[in-house]
């Protein structure tokens, strides 16, 4: 019994470090269901948090077309947070414009919408002519 | 154990941490949480450490309730698995999976409590009211338990302490709004792909015990094919009726079935679009295959003779 309290203890102690950064746990989500968006959103995520703007992106790309295999309503909220998380990428690159036409074009209480609330003053400078939902 | 978990520690906020740690809201039944987040100043480390706390406190009351029924080896067998098998981490590891780790310390309070006499039935009965107020889905097994096991122990009532338990749940229940969430068991066909799903789930769950290997936050169970689901829906449903049929010989199965079915079926059953089932989710349900264990190591190393076994 000694033999696997220490075996479970060694893969106990080993699991624990997936969950040491949302890189580590994202990472190990897509490993494990590659077919998944949503480890891919949580990464990229971890990438924009750490300055990465183009591997979010590149990620972010990645993550789209898996969502087309997705239940509408997760389809739905799959890319409804991709296109906010570009969204908040496109602000730190600058570009306000293409930033506010994709915020601006979230349904209701959608994470777009949401971050239209909050960055209201660029909300207002979206246009017809802006990049909105693919 | 506590080194099993050092590196949680220094874990960060995750996921949904963010959302509602560190500034709440809280309610009474998370006020551990509010301590945690106000003793750590609202820095992760404080609730990762309760969690590793609250982890350990479960396990030694799991040591205590289990005396009554199992030999000194089939105790830290239980203890062991439920210290540090693998599938515990997330409830451990994450933060806002701490709820299952927490409800847990709950309802082994209350066991314990009303293992100790009439006069600790109110403490058994506030825990009980505290984790139906936690998680509003353990609500119908933790109504359903303390009559079920009156009733098989064959025990007097003690009609004061019986009145206050279930009158307490009963206030927690009447008094939780999220009760609505059962007004959405209309749609059949959703219901039915819930619970198939989540049958999956808990099989691969169950599994995890076996080959720890594959733990993740997220599953691809969209990907297994409809009729596997399905079949893991029969599967659960067949070991309810297998374990009917040895109710006399063995009662453990039919109570780990019941607990099992009971705490997870609801996710099913009552929300609108069902979620996924994690690996914390099973933090508390499978407390009944670590007792499991136990219960079958004393069947098949010990050879207790059947008519001395009891159960509760």
């Amino acid at each position: 019994m000694g033999g696997l309290a220490l075996a479970l203890a060694l893969l106990t102690y080993g699991q624990t470090g997936v969950w040491r950064s949302e890189r580590a746990l994202w990472s190990r989500a897509h490993q494990v269901a590659p077919l998944l968006p949503r480890p891919l959103i949580g990464l990229a995520w971890a990438q924009f948090d750490a300055g990465d703007l183009g591997g979010a992106e590149r990620t972010l790309q990645d993550a789209w077309p898996l969502t087309d295999r997705q239940a509408p309503s997760e389809r739905d909220w799959s890319r409804d947070a991709i296109d906010a998380t570009q969204a908040l990428i496109w602000l730190r690159q600058g570009r306000l414009y293409d930033a506010a036409g994709l915020m601006a074009a979230g349904p209701k209480f959608s994470e777009r919408w949401k971050l239209c609330q909050h960055f209201a003053a660029i909300c207002a400078l979206a246009s017809p002519s802006s990049p909105s939902a693919r | 154990m506590l080194a099993a978990y050092a590196r949680v520690w220094g874990v960060g906020w995750l996921y949904d941490d963010a959302g509602w740690l560190p500034s709440g809201p809280f309610t009474v039944a998370t006020a551990p949480f509010a301590a945690a987040v106000w003793i750590g100043g609202g820095l992760p480390w404080g609730v990762h450490g309760l969690l590793v706390l609250l982890h350990l406190v479960n396990g030694l009351l799991l040591w205590t309730v289990t005396a009554a029924w199992f030999s000194p080896a089939a105790r830290t067998l239980v203890l062991m698995l439920f210290w540090l098998h693998p599938l515990q981490v997330e409830g451990v590891a994450y933060a806002s999976g701490g709820v299952e780790v927490l409800l847990t310390t709950y309802v082994l309070i209350a066991w314990w409590a009303s293992q100790r006499g009439s006069g600790w039935w109110v403490v058994s009965a506030l825990s009980l009211c505290l984790g139906a107020r936690l998680k509003f889905s353990a609500v119908p097994i933790l109504l359903v338990v303390p009559v079920a096991i009156a009733v098989a122990r064959r025990v007097p009532w003690d009609v004061l302490g019986g009145l206050l338990w279930l009158g307490g749940l009963v206030g927690a229940v009447i008094a939780r709004p999220a009760l609505m969430g059962y007004a959405h068991l209309g749609d059949a066909s959703a219901r039915l792909e819930g619970a198939s799903t989540l049958a999956l789930a808990g099989w691969r769950y169950l599994a995890f015990i076996l080959v720890p290997s594959g733990f993740s936050i997220e599953h691809d169970w969209a990907a297994v094919p409809v009729t596997v689901r399905l079949c893991a829906l029969v599967a659960a449903f067949g070991v309810g009726v297998v374990a009917w049929g040895v109710r006399q010989s063995w009662p453990a199965l039919g109570w780990a079935w019941l607990w099992i079915v009971g705490l997870l079926a609801p996710r099913a059953l009552t929300l609108p679009a069902a979620p996924p089932l994690t690996e914390h989710h099973t933090y508390l349900p499978f407390l009944a295959i670590w007792l499991l264990v136990g219960a079958a190591w004393d069947r098949l190393v010990v050879h207790v003779p059947l008519s001395q076994e009891s159960y509760a």
